[in-house]
Formats: structure tokens, C-alpha cells, sequence
């Protein structure tokens, strides 16, 4: 039996139960006991899936635990003063918020596309979905979502500011959902809606 | 609710860079779907809002790291494994014969329980090895250095063919 088919058996190995969502975030932000992080390496390593989970989490390590090497005096105080921000957020992610002035995310967050229909409780489907245009938009994407956070529909290339439901493919009965917008100019996107919540009631 | 809503608003774009700067460095192959990570992480946000108001403002952005986080591991866990199994041992394949899979899961099990026959850090070592970390993830997550994680691997990996070794020559 070759190495492979050792790995790969052991990859597809699913054991339960799994560590509970919170430890991971426990273990992420490095909250974790000893003895609790001991438990948790132990499952991960004989458990597929959580094991991938442990290889992304563990990619945190680098922002908390800078590797140190030898650089000239002034390169190592450049590094210890990144390196010392670096663990702070990673200790308090609150202060890797931006100041006020810097809150513009990659161009794309500085403007909010204004949501018209559908919002709050509605006795009937909604026939359109409409928002306000967006100058320079030349074009929209529409995403619908269950309440509970599952993607419905992701519509692309809406020209007008306003979306036919029957376009969307998918039924809307009774129930909560939530949607948003995005104002596009291939490839950037220019702004994006709040989440807008509505519901149809039965 | 203006209020809740401007409050919300507030905090996706205070904390949009950190979404996604965890969600690509915890994501690995789960970050290409980085937008759709992003809007879900931001729905739970958004419910948690709906239902309280929102966390108290010196947690908000702490809460948001963690539901990034959270929304990556699921979406990790939620991946199949990236190599293509041995042929014939893949449970999921419907052409594969019901036996094989059986053998397959079977397998795991034998291996598992082999590695439990190994001293603790060999366990570690190899199973980590097995589930496809580098030796520097091995390193960074028991904190050894270079040789001990090779040589543990090394010998560890060897014992776990001697002990399985009885079992595969019965096949």
C-alpha cells in the first residue's frame, strides 16, 4: 500500500462528532486551552473534513506569529513595527478597522445603491424588484437570499434598474428573504445596496 | 430601524478589508468563492442585527472576524478532498462497486486505528502529513522545528506500514 492510498483514505474519513463551530473560532483567535486545542488537532488529523478546515484556519498563524528573520537594523524595525500592528489586529480585529477618512474599500464600497421594492411585509409576491440607477452603472446584479442565508438567485447583466420576479427562477412563496444590489462597470464594481429584508406573508 | 440599518452599514464598511483578508487567508480553495463567503458572513451579520440590534459596538468587529471565520470553515469542510482517490475507493463515485466502497471506508478505519497505535507525536506527525500539511504547517502547529517534524514524519510513516502491513497482505 503506497503513501496515496494511505492519504487518501484517511482524507475521506469522517468522524463525528465534529468540533463545534465556536471552538474553531476559539482556536482562530487562539482562545483555545491547551487541553482543548489538544482535543481539537487530534479529531482534525483523523478527520477529512476537518481537517482541511484546521489547514485554512492555521493560515491565521502567519498574521499572529510573524516568522522572524535576519534583515539589516533598519528593514528589522520597519518589520517590527508591521509585524507588532499585524499581531494587534489579529489579537483585536477592532483595530484593524480603518480610520474614518480610508473607509472606501477598493473603490467599490463608497456609494450605496438605493433600494425601492421590495422591503418590509408584503400580502403578494413582489412583480419587480427596483432600485435607484447608479451613474456610470452599466449594469446591475441582483442577488436574492433565503432568510436563513441560502443563495436563491444571483441575476447578472440587468440593464435597467429594475428586475422583473419572474426573471429571478425561482418561486417566491410565503417566507422571508433578503436581497441586495451591486451597480457594475465591468470589471469594477461601482456600489452595492444595503441587504434589504422583505416578506411575504401567507 | 434607520438606526440598526446605519449601524450596519457602518460596520460592513468598517470591517470589509478584514472580512476579506480572513476569508482568503482561512478560505485556501473555499476563498475562490470569496464574494459568496463574503455575503453570507454579512447575512449573519445582518440576522444578528435584525434579532438584537446588533453586537455592542467594542465587539462588533471582533464578531465579524469570528463569523468569517466560521463561514469559511463550513465552506472548507463542505469541499471534497482535493486528490482524486485510489481507483475504485471512492465512496461517492456511483460507478464504483458497492464492495470497494465498503473497502475504501473500511480502510480509514484500519489506518485510523493504526495510527492510534503510535506514540503520541508520531500520530500527530504522520496523520498531519497523510491529511496533506507541509512540513511547516506541521512545524507551526506542534512547534518543532524542521528536524524533529521530518524525523517524526520519517518514523512514523514506518511504523504505520509495519502495523498495517499484516492487514494489506490478507487482501
Amino acid at each position: 500500500m503506497n503513501e496515496l492510498e494511505l492519504a487518501s483514505a484517511l482524507r475521506r474519513r469522517s468522524v463525528e462528532p465534529h468540533p463545534a463551530e465556536e471552538t474553531w473560532e476559539r482556536f482562530a483567535t487562539g482562545e483555545l486551552s491547551p487541553a482543548e486545542r489538544e482535543r481539537l488537532l487530534d479529531h482534525a488529523l483523523l478527520c477529512g473534513e476537518c481537517a482541511r478546515a484546521l489547514r485554512g484556519v492555521l493560515a491565521l498563524g502567519d498574521l499572529r506569529r510573524p516568522q522572524r528573520r535576519w534583515r539589516p537594523l533598519w528593514v528589522g524595525v520597519g518589520l517590527a513595527a508591521a509585524a507588532t500592528i499585524v499581531a494587534l489586529v489579529a489579537i483585536r480585529p477592532d483595530l484593524g478597522r480603518p480610520a474614518r477618512h480610508d473607509r472606501q474599500v477598493r473603490g467599490t464600497e463608497s456609494a450605496t445603491v438605493a433600494i425601492l421594492e421590495p422591503r418590509g411585509s408584503l400580502g403578494t409576491p413582489p412583480g419587480f424588484f427596483r432600485w435607484r440607477r447608479v451613474p456610470r452603472a452599466t449594469s446591475y446584479r441582483l442577488r436574492l437570499f433565503s432568510d436563513e442565508g441560502v443563495p436563491l438567485a444571483n441575476v447578472d447583466r440587468i440593464a435597467a434598474a429594475e428586475l422583473a420576479s419572474d426573471k429571478l427562477g425561482v418561486e417566491l412563496r410565503p417566507g422571508r428573504y433578503v436581497w441586495k444590489v451591486e451597480a457594475l462597470h465591468p470589471p469594477a464594481m461601482l456600489a452595492s445596496s444595503r441587504l434589504v429584508g422583505f416578506e411575504i406573508r401567507p | 430601524m434607520d438606526a440598526i440599518e446605519n449601524r450596519f452599514d457602518e460596520l460592513v464598511r468598517s470591517s470589509a478589508r478584514l472580512v476579506r483578508a480572513a476569508i482568503l487567508r482561512v478560505g485556501g480553495r473555499a476563498a475562490r468563492h470569496v464574494e459568496d463567503l463574503e455575503q453570507r458572513v454579512y447575512l449573519a451579520l445582518w440576522r444578528r442585527f435584525q434579532a438584537e440590534g446588533g453586537p455592542p459596538q467594542e465587539i462588533a468587529a471582533a464578531y465579524v472576524y469570528r463569523s468569517a471565520v466560521r463561514e469559511a470553515v463550513r465552506e472548507l469542510r463542505s469541499l471534497p478532498p482535493e486528490e482524486p482517490l485510489a481507483e475504485g475507493l471512492d465512496p461517492a463515485s456511483p460507478a464504483v462497486d458497492p464492495e470497494r466502497q465498503a473497502a475504501g471506508r473500511e480502510l480509514g478505519e484500519r489506518i485510523a486505528a493504526a495510527l492510534a497505535r503510535l506514540a503520541p507525536d508520531r500520530r500527530r506527525a504522520v496523520a498531519a502529513h497523510l491529511q496533506g500539511f507541509e512540513v511547516a504547517e506541521i512545524q507551526r502547529l506542534f512547534d518543532w522545528d524542521y528536524q524533529r517534524a521530518r524525523n517524526l514524519i520519517a518514523r512514523g510513516l514506518q511504523e504505520l506500514r509495519q502495523q498495517l502491513a499484516p492487514e494489506v497482505q490478507d487482501e
